[in-house]
């Protein structure tokens, strides 16, 4: 059973906006789903109408089973955590993750043991007594996790929750994040615009572009196997280069329609299979990045950036020729963005 | 960098201050200390140190005691009332549609910015015993028409009214601003932990803004304290000295009687009770910034 | 659920409606007396609205109590206190935010004690001041005090530390002189404050009501509140010519409110929010 279900979710706003389009996934107990897209693209709207702070227009979302359309967000059985992490300026630390049992009204001894208890599972028990202004961005998140935590739900709603800490923290708390949902065991879904964390804290990836979703696969199926053009730019950092079928050469079905992709970090300096292919163009830059270097060369007047090993021998301006495998070439239908077979 | 130009451009608003405040505000502490007053004015050498015979003698005037309870009267009772409908106005505004908010802002605070005299006028004709609205509209309801500036306790409270009316668009438009301020976030994580309406507004809103309301509290004294314009245009004080306040009575004193070290020590009194409030709203606990 | 939030906000607008009415209708109403004809006035209680609306009260307390006058006396005080007011806290407030100098941080100490002294308990030992160099029945009476306002520096210095140095910097490493940079660097930066604060001092200004009493003693140096409330002394019961004289006085600030609301409420949430 499911312990989260959208079946065909539609939300329209006033001006006859599709903010999301026929919405259609589950995920099953104790997952972790991250759902990744643009800003804009309906991602909080998506997460917003599973807590109910939104309605939808019309589709029915499933909690544990239930269908939850009707229900206030407080009895949803769900908890979130926000980005800028929403904690009350006002209480302190015990108050803030206390406040969701005392509205519940919930017997003061009970909130006090069940309240120390989450600390002590975060590390927060010497910092019950500060107000969040006095804490660091990391206790902030934990102070935040433990406010959801406390309320014990059915699916765990965050958006963007490690978007306001800085670089070390944010892989820090994400590694946290991971160790926490493995021993909770509870489903999860998590929302970001950043393709990289979708992608290491997913166990599935819900890819979302104008309020539809373009891909729901594992991390290994987006990245390798993306199914559109656009799943294929979003996903991967540097971005996919796309090539059209003419400079590449004749070998797709139809070159007119076609364009291809191949990731910068396939492009190799050397041939290593007798049936690999290659493209050539004069070297525009060389950025070294330390252990390895990012090329861009000038192709027919189009762009290619490649990951290479560091090699004394480039230089600017020289031309160069870039091999790949022929199964890290992709292709995709020029005007519906589809993937299409590459003909060998 | 230091360069010469720093204390030349402090110099005129220095230099207007040292003359028109702190010379002044010298001037009003030694006067009180002295026996000021027509005969004085007449010839100098009738000027004397007296030491704080004035504040002794304010101590046993029945018409200080009087001024300084309706000045805290007005204080007491306009103050919270004046916060209170401000508050009111300021979350209602804010939870309307953008497009009306601007049109309510500008009602709820153009009697701000209207001279006081002229709209204690209006106010006189409104409140008036024979043909004002006010009881013209008590007696269509069937209630007595009451003689709002002729009686004592009546006059206190229309007064009150008015400087409430006048001055609560003010505190208005800052708490709208200040409710802005607060991410919608914190209401949402309320929503999914069930906090209700009233709940969101007792622990969430009113706590948030306490800061923001203890300084309205602070600006408010000080500006109700120094009430003179709508006792003066409204009652002159009357009847029976029961509008008189600290100000009016400090007027009354040093202009029509020329008892200018009485009238000094009136201002001395007036300042230093407007200090304590300061004094009392800081050390107040109403603000979660300062922990 | 749908019914019970369209109901929450029917009621919303509601209340919001007739505190508003509640709220203008002494200033609606005096207006509307002020075009009475007098048998409407006297006649027991004044209707809502003039069925035969006149000019003569207005007419009437311009001519008879020489209120253009007035108005002139008022208009010329609040238009050189605003530009003086205005100007000297520019500079000040400027200062002591951006320019180091010996004494800073003692005078910026000054300017927060003088914010907590009322003025209006001034006013004894200033009459004696103006009658001692014979300035009493003249403008500078009204305007000198009233320019002397720590709270606007206050507010311009608040304003100005949250702009960065580095601009500052640069305009003196362009080689503009201190008083270029204040002109064609610092003025155009907190223009919006300053616009602000030239409203809400020219409205406090033409609303000033006890010191200008006091300093004009000669009728025809009164501003128009102090004019106002000398002609109701003697005319109380001429509700119409009242209303008119009311009016008068009333509807410039509002139209100077209504026409400048943005900078004006910008400066009354800076001066409470900044702090």
């Amino acid at each position: 059973m499911a312990s989260l279900e959208l079946s065909h979710v539609f939300r329209v706003i006033g001006g006859g906006q599709t903010v999301l389009h026929d919405i259609d996934f589950s995920a099953h107990h104790g997952e972790l789903i991250s759902v990744v897209g643009p800003s804009g693209c309906g991602k909080s709207t998506l997460l917003r109408s599973i807590a109910g702070l939104e309605e939808v227009t019309s589709g029915d979302i499933f909690i544990g089973g239930n269908r939850v359309n009707d229900l206030q967000p407080q009895q949803r059985r769900i908890a979130m955590v926000f980005q800028n992490h929403a904690l009350y300026p006002h209480m302190t630390v015990y108050q803030n993750l206390a406040f969701g049992l005392r509205a519940r009204r919930v017997a003061r001894s009970v909130v006090e043991a069940r309240v120390r208890r989450t600390a002590v599972r975060l590390g927060l028990e010497a910092l019950l007594g500060r107000y969040p202004r006095e804490l660091s961005g990391g206790q902030k998140q934990r102070t935040a996790l433990g406010r959801a935590m406390l309320r014990d739900p059915e699916v765990f709603l965050l958006d963007e929750p490690l978007s306001s800490l800085d670089v070390p923290l944010r892989s820090e708390m994400r590694r946290e994040l991971m160790a926490l949902h493995k021993s909770l065991g509870m489903t999860m879904v998590y929302v970001t615009h950043d393709q990289s964390e979708a992608l290491s804290l997913g166990e599935r990836v819900v890819v979302l572009s104008a309020g539809k979703i373009q891909q729901i696969d594992t991390p290994q199926e987006i990245y390798g196997n993306p199914q559109n053009r656009f799943v294929a730019a979003f996903v991967g950092w540097p971005p996919m280069n796309f090539l059209n079928g003419e400079i590449l050469g004749a070998h797709a079905n139809d070159t007119q329609n076609v364009e291809y992709g191949i990731r910068p970090e396939r492009l190799m300096l050397q041939q290593h299979a007798a049936d690999d292919l290659s493209v050539s163009g004069r070297i525009e830059c060389i950025e070294s990045l330390g252990g390895v270097w990012q090329i861009e060369i000038i192709h027919n007047g189009g762009r290619l950036i490649a990951r290479v090993p560091p090699d004394a021998a480039l230089r600017q301006d020289a031309e160069l020729r870039l091999w790949f495998n022929q199964t890290d070439l992709y292709a995709f239908n020029r005007t519906t963005g589809t993937r299409v077979k590459v003909n060998r | 960098m230091k360069s010469i130009s720093g204390p030349l451009f402090v110099l005129p608003a220095l230099t207007l201050i040292a003359l028109f405040v702190l010379i002044p505000f010298l001037g009003v502490l030694g006067l009180s200390m002295t026996n000021f007053d027509i005969y004085v004015l007449a010839s100098s050498a009738n000027l004397h140190f007296i030491g704080g015979a004035n504040y002794a003698h304010l101590f046993h005037d029945h018409a200080a005691w009087q001024a300084l309870e309706t000045t805290l009267t007005v204080v007491l009772a306009g103050v919270p009332a004046t916060l209170a409908l401000s508050l009111i106005c300021a979350l209602m505004i804010e939870s309307i549609a953008p497009r009306w908010r601007g049109l309510f802002r500008t009602a709820f605070f153009l009697p701000v910015v209207c001279s006081t005299v002229a709209v204690a006028i209006s106010w006189r004709y409104l409140l008036n015993t024979r043909y004002g609205l006010v009881n013209h509209l008590l007696l269509a309801v069937h209630l007595p028409a009451l003689n709002w500036l002729g009686s004592p306790t009546l006059a206190v409270i229309a007064i009150t009214v008015v400087v409430v009316w006048k001055g609560f668009g003010y505190g208005m438009i800052i708490l709208a601003a200040a409710r802005r301020e607060i991410p919608e976030e914190l209401y949402d994580i309320a929503r999914i932990e069930g906090a209700g309406v009233r709940r969101q507004l007792l622990s969430i809103t009113v706590p948030i803004l306490a800061p923001t309301l203890g300084l309205l509290a602070l600006l408010d004294v000080a500006g109700y304290w120094q009430l003179f314009a709508e006792p003066y245009v409204l009652t002159q004080g009357g009847p029976m000295g029961s509008t008189m306040s600290l100000l009016l009575l400090m007027y009354d004193r040093g202009f029509r009687w020329w008892r200018w070290g009485i009238a000094s020590a009136l201002a001395m009194v007036l300042t230093i009770i407007m200090w304590l409030f300061a004094w009392l709203q800081r050390h107040t606990k109403t603000s979660w910034r300062e922990g | 659920m749908r019914i019970k939030v369209l109901t929450v906000r029917a009621s919303l607008y509601a209340s919001l409606t007739t505190l508003a009415i509640l709220t203008l209708f002494p200033l609606l109403w005096v207006t509307s007396i002020a075009f009475m004809r007098s048998p409407e006035q006297s006649a027991g209680t004044p209707p809502l609205w003039p069925r035969h609306p006149t000019l003569n009260n207005i007419v009437n307390i311009v001519q008879r109590e020489m209120l253009g006058h007035y108005f002139l006396n008022s208009l010329i005080v609040a238009i050189a206190t605003t530009v003086l007011s205005t100007f000297v806290a520019g500079l000040a407030g400027y200062a002591l935010a951006q320019v180091q100098f010996r004494g800073r941080r003692v005078i910026s100490w000054v300017v927060l004690f003088a914010v907590l002294i009322p003025s209006q308990a001034l006013v004894l030992p200033l009459f004696e001041m103006f009658r001692e160099v014979h300035l009493i029945n003249h403008y500078a009476a009204l305007i000198l005090p009233a320019a002397a306002n720590p709270v606007s520096i206050v507010l311009i210095q608040a304003y100005m530390r949250g702009i960065p140095a580095e601009i500052l910097d640069a305009a003196r490493m362009d080689g503009a002189g201190e008083w270029r940079t204040f002109f064609s660097v610092v003025v155009p930066m907190m223009a919006p404050m300053l616009a602000a604060l030239a409203v809400l001092t020219f409205v406090v200004s033409w609303n000033d009501f006890m010191w200008p009493m006091i300093a004009m003693q000669k009728a025809s140096m009164q501003t128009l509140p102090v004019a106002l409330a000398s002609i109701d002394r003697e005319h109380y019961q001429e509700i119409g010519l009242m209303a008119a004289g009311a009016t008068v006085t009333i509807l410039p600030m509002m139209a100077i409110f209504v026409a400048s609301q943005r900078y004006y409420l910008r400066s009354v949430v800076a001066g409470s929010l900044t702090d």
